[in-house]
């Protein structure tokens, strides 16, 4: 047979999904097998832009971070105001649904960012008691709209955290993005929350990549006292409330909200912050554990140290595939029900899952396999996300843990959201 | 990713005024328009690096990595008709070469074999598709599984497959045939589940 024509005909059928009418028996059986091979991994494809969108979110921390701490000594550059995709898709998947609708713009958020006896204020005067914040920093942060007056280049909107309140100046530049969609500054009203994140400017104003609106409905939250960190004991979880690094990334600064309500400031350093940083998943909201080290704590998120189950770590991470952790609320047949730090869930297993019981358990796999023995247990999963149902393929069962505190259940689990 | 008309554009020219347009604008340090590359090619970066290095954390960093040389280099893009997702794949290329090399040095590949064999892989069989057939592409070559990734996993056309690849159009048909055969052959093995996700 002719190579190059196998090459043309095998691209044809590539391209159109069938053979030419003109293929020989010997050309079809030779190309039939390879167009099953790229079917094959064509379907896989699917998977691999899930996995992408749920790392998109800390890669462009992590770069716009980047940009800050490169561009910091540069004076900034007159640019003309452009449309711009800005970040919007990262969070959503593929951006060219909202090139092609028009409704993508950049996003340049200002945020004058100073506290007084705890609170963030607008005031521009800062006793830096929660979190201090200098030129340069990234700074991100979860809040609800409280107000919103016109500024000199468009909307301000005064947004309340825990630790205080935000002021954020809009400019045309500026895009918010809601369900998916990008919609404009002067949509933003009162009572939505928004996840801000951004970079401190010289005159200690942050510029933010995107505001992302939550919810539509949210009261605004409570203030807390900030506490420091000490006496806290040696290991203990948390949710992030607020975030702050330094334009070289040496030194940080995260709020955590205690399982007593408490909200206490840590301050990371050195090795300490690149952990967290590269351990991703560090946002508003994300859980975490604290471990306490010579040096100070460490701070990871709890999806990936697996420990809110108490089982040991690492194992199905080095697998490649999406794992989940959480306690066993019900099992029918295939069919599981698994409570998360995000929520419930429901999970189906395949027929030949491999399912391993840790010793700590105090169950036996047969308990497991014909008396729901894993009910009330904390369990690793791993598999894959298909459609709406997450397909199981391994288990490990760990001991009786207590449920974790009721969280939104309508959030997805933690594999969509890294 | 699977379309009936494989690297399809809807048009090619107005594709390159805005990738022309785009690299002025970065070269210029245009915040904007490196928010746009980043929206615009982190999943095919990231799926080109994920399915070359097997491994999630490594395909994040290297990923993020790509956009950070990309920065850096940016005053020295020169754009004449390349696109700029071929020059940043060509710095995930190289940079995924450069992972690879770190892997052998320190003899990663004895650890990653170990890493992705499914505990008890009798009883528990990869219940993820996308791990059988990054597990089928370790069998390929360098060149293989590049041309399968961009082609198939990345949607690429040939012409644009090429340039990454700075090959001829006919030799990328040529090894795309070769690559779907080897992949074909290592999904006939023993030991490759077929039904993959069950």
């Amino acid at each position: 047979m002719n190579e190059e024509r196998l090459d043309e005909l095998l691209e044809f059928a590539l391209r159109t999904g069938a053979l030419p009418d003109d293929a020989t028996d010997d050309e079809r059986a030779e190309l039939e097998p390879l167009l099953g091979a790229a079917n094959t991994i064509d379907e896989s494809a699917a998977s691999l832009a899930t996995e992408a969108a749920a790392t998109m979110p800390i890669a462009r921390a992590r770069f716009e971070r980047f940009i800050a701490a490169e561009s910091a000594p540069v004076p900034a550059r007159e640019v003309a105001p452009q449309a711009s995709r800005g970040w919007i898709g990262r969070v959503f998947g593929s951006m060219r649904p909202l090139a092609a609708t028009g409704v993508a713009a950049a996003v340049v958020v200002l945020v004058v960012v100073a506290f007084v006896g705890g609170d963030l204020i607008g005031s521009g005067t800062s006793t830096a008691l929660a979190l201090e914040v200098d030129p340069g920093d990234y700074l991100q942060v979860e809040g609800v709209v409280t107000e919103v007056t016109e500024g000199e280049d468009g909307p301000r909107i005064r947004l309340e955290t825990e630790a205080g309140f935000i002021e954020l100046d809009l400019s045309v530049d500026t895009s918010v993005l809601h369900d998916a969609r990008a919609m404009g500054i002067r949509d933003v009203r009162v009572g939505q929350r928004l996840s801000v994140a951004g970079l401190v400017n010289e005159q200690r104003r942050v510029r933010a990549a995107v505001l992302s609106v939550r919810a539509e409905d949210g009261d605004a939250p409570q203030k807390v006292q900030v506490d420091e960190a000490k006496n806290l004991g040696d290991s203990f979880v948390g949710d992030i409330v607020a975030v702050r690094f330094d334009k070289t990334q040496r030194s940080g600064t995260v709020l955590v909200r205690l399982p007593d309500g408490k909200v206490t400031k840590f301050v990371l350093e050195g090795a300490q912050l690149a952990g967290f940083i590269s351990g991703q998943g560090f946002g508003p909201g994300a859980s975490v554990r604290l471990t306490h080290t010579g040096d100070g704590f460490v701070i990871a998120p709890i999806e990936r140290a697996g420990d809110r189950c108490e089982l040991p770590p690492g194992t199905l991470d080095r697998l490649g595939q999406e794992t989940i952790c959480g306690i066993l609320l019900a099992q029918e047949g295939l069919n599981l029900t698994l409570r998360t730090i995000d929520g419930v869930i429901e999970l189906k297993l395949v027929r030949d899952a491999h399912i391993q019981v840790s010793e700590a358990s105090g169950v036996t796999l047969q308990e497991v396999l014909e008396q729901g023995g894993a009910i009330g247990h904390g369990i690793l999963v791993t598999g894959h996300k298909r459609g709406d149902v997450f397909i199981v393929g391994i288990v490990i069962v760990g001991p009786v843990v207590e449920l974790p505190p009721d969280r939104d259940d309508s959030r997805p689990p933690p594999s969509d959201r890294r | 990713m699977k379309h009936l008309v494989r690297g399809e554009r809807e048009d090619a020219g107005e594709e390159r005024e805005r990738d022309e347009s785009l690299a002025r604008r970065a070269a210029a340090g245009e915040a904007a328009a490196w928010s746009e590359l980043f929206e615009t090619h982190y999943t095919a970066i990231f799926g080109f690096v994920r399915y070359r290095l097997r491994s999630p954390e490594e395909a994040d960093d290297i990923a993020s990595q790509v956009f950070e040389v990309a920065y850096r280099r940016a005053d020295k893009f020169d754009y004449r008709g390349v696109p700029i997702g071929a020059w940043l794949m060509g710095i995930a290329r190289n940079l995924v070469r450069d992972q690879i090399k770190k892997r052998v040095r320190r003899g990663y590949e004895e650890e990653l074999g170990e890493s992705v064999t499914p505990v008890q892989p009798d009883e528990a069989p990869a219940v993820d598709l996308k791990q059988d057939i990054s597990s089928a592409m370790s069998n390929l070559t360098e060149d293989q599984q590049e041309v399968l990734s961009l082609r198939f996993l990345l949607d690429k056309s040939v012409a644009d497959t090429a340039v990454v690849m700075e090959r001829s159009e006919d030799a990328i048909k040529n090894l795309q045939r070769r690559a779907l055969a080897a992949m074909q052959r290592a999904m006939m093995q023993p030991g490759y589940l077929q039904d993959g996700a069950g």
